[in-house]
């Protein structure tokens, strides 16, 4: 358990961040969304012990903890097995049991076999699975990633994401920072939304969508304007989005009157809720607009 | 602790460039002068030999200094420090890891001069425990500034402005490329001063026997002195390192 009591960090004059409030339960992805500049990683140094000089608490029962900073830090003229081998030893590691960790990490980041290459020699995703790697070499049992997969190819973020699924299933604790929604979505059990350094909602994601995110239909074609009068409506790409409770029968209900009127649709289909809407309904804006 | 020193010190012996101007400079620069000093007056071939080793030793040494900028800016820039701040090696144990393979480079430098003065140029050693004394305490004292510049520097170039300054000013003053009797008695004043002067001074006496400072305990205080004003430096300047590579 990871228990963060009034955290407030100020740079000068600007508040990094403001009362922080979080309890994270051991063994879940606890995923921080928000736009850049928001503060996700101010707390993440702090958690990991980087920034030592803030207001309020920061309790952890687990004592080892791995962290994977989003700057790629890596010794680029020395090999990938040399840089696993330099954090092994600095964690207390040596002889056999860094030799088999060492082994264990590059399967897990699937690099085994250019473990005795030069890290200049890698791409941009096989140093950042590399980057992971040098976090996990002591088998901590809390991983801090803050936006592991900024930049990467479509294979090295499926490693990436097996990778945690892996970990997750080992029972660590993972704190997960990006600001990929669907990232988050997809790997984490729980998520805090950060803005202007302030949480503004947190939870399970499960929940969070309950709460926050109505299901919704989308429907595009030659379909009368005033089919959508005063229903709340959003026009989008050229199509509508209806919020609903009752999704399928939304459907059901535009699709017969589709056929009813003639009206042959080129796109009808269910919403799924998702955390960028939820982001949507607490702040009001979406966070690829505050991000960019 | 020692995990950083040993990739530290894989990382610089891998830098061609560090090889050329730590060894291959000024080997270089110790042929050429002996050759334009020696052809016309081959009786002082001796004193000449003495004065560029020695000189030439303590000048180039002083380059260190640009490296250990460049290795520290470098491993603030990229998070280096901060990553290494969330594991159990401590703020001393990564100083101490990222300096020590530089004084045994100047070290191995200092070495490799003197034995090219021996090997190639019959220089003879009244002292030689002295001066191998000496040229590791001048390791230590060099590579102590190095840190202090490095925790300074918020850019490798200005890492490389201060080493100028130091290198040729200390050369000048000190009288690294020219006895020091020859030099104008107000730079004299102000080079006994420097500790590149007592050092230079003290690596003729362990070679000849004889120098403007026959002792060699006098020099290891003021390099002593001067060793722990690199250090109240650089401890003054790593909080602000730290906070910057930190945020």
């Amino acid at each position: 358990m990871i228990k963060i009591q009034d955290v407030s960090k100020t740079y000068g004059k600007t508040e990094a961040l403001r009362n922080i409030e979080m309890a994270v339960p051991q063994g879940v992805c606890y995923g921080l969304v928000g736009p850049n500049g928001a503060g996700k990683s101010t707390l993440m140094k702090i958690l990991a012990g980087i920034i030592r000089e803030y207001d309020g608490s920061v309790h952890m029962d687990a004592p080892s903890l791995g962290y994977v900073p989003q700057e790629i830090c890596l010794e680029e003229t020395l090999t990938a097995a040399s840089n696993i081998h330099f954090y092994g030893k600095i964690h207390g590691l040596k002889g056999k049991t860094l030799a088999e960790q060492s082994k264990k990490v590059f399967e897990s980041i699937g690099l085994t076999d250019r473990a005795k290459s030069k890290v200049s020699t890698y791409s941009g995703g096989m140093k950042r699975r590399l980057n992971i790697g040098c976090a996990l070499i002591h088998e901590p049992d809390i991983i801090m990633m803050d936006e592991p997969t900024v930049g990467i190819d479509p294979q090295s973020r499926r490693h990436i994401f097996e990778l945690i699924d892996t970990l997750k299933q080992q029972g660590k604790t993972i704190i997960y920072t990006s600001h990929y929604m669907e990232e988050v979505e997809k790997l984490c059990d729980h998520v805090a939304f950060i803005d202007h350094g302030k949480i503004i909602e947190q939870g399970s994601v499960v929940d969070l969508l309950k709460r926050y995110a109505e299901p919704a239909v989308f429907i595009k074609g030659e379909i009368p304007e005033k089919w959508f009068e005063g229903i709340g409506a959003i026009a989008k790409d050229g199509g509508w989005i209806l919020s609903t409770s009752r999704p399928l029968e939304t459907l059901a209900d535009l699709s017969k009157r589709c056929h009813d009127e003639g009206i042959l649709p080129s796109q009808l289909s269910l919403l799924k809720p998702s955390l960028e809407d939820v982001f949507f309904t607490l702040t009001g804006t979406a966070l690829r607009d505050t991000a960019a | 602790m020692w995990a950083l020193a040993q990739v530290e010190m894989k990382k610089q012996l891998q830098d061609k460039s560090l090889l050329f101007w730590s060894v291959v400079l000024p080997i270089a620069f110790t042929i050429i002068f002996m050759s334009i000093f020696t052809s016309n007056i081959p009786d002082d071939r001796e004193a000449v030999i003495n004065q560029a080793i020695t000189g030439f030793s303590i000048f180039f040494s002083v380059f260190i200094i640009i490296t250990m900028t460049v290795s520290f800016v470098k491993d603030k820039d990229r998070g280096f420090v901060a990553r290494i701040a969330s594991t159990p090696l401590t703020s001393k144990g990564y100083v101490t890891g990222k300096w020590l393979p530089f004084i045994v480079i100047v070290y191995m430098q200092l070495v490799i001069m003197s034995l090219v003065g021996i090997i190639g140029y019959n220089m003879t050693m009244e002292h030689p425990f002295f001066y191998y004394l000496l040229i590791l305490c001048l390791a230590i004292m060099i590579t102590s500034w190095g840190v202090a510049v490095a925790v300074f520097s918020k850019t490798e170039n200005m890492g490389i402005v201060v080493t100028q300054i130091v290198a040729l000013g200390g050369a000048v003053l000190s009288g690294l490329w020219m006895p020091f009797e020859v030099l104008p008695s107000a730079i004299q004043t102000i080079g006994k001063l420097l500790p590149q002067y007592w050092a230079h001074q003290s690596l003729l006496y362990s070679v000849t026997g004889t120098s403007n400072v026959d002792s060699i305990g006098l020099t290891l205080l003021v390099i002593l002195g001067y060793t722990f004003v690199g250090f109240v430096i650089a401890i003054a300047g790593y909080r602000r390192f730290l906070r910057h590579s930190r945020s």
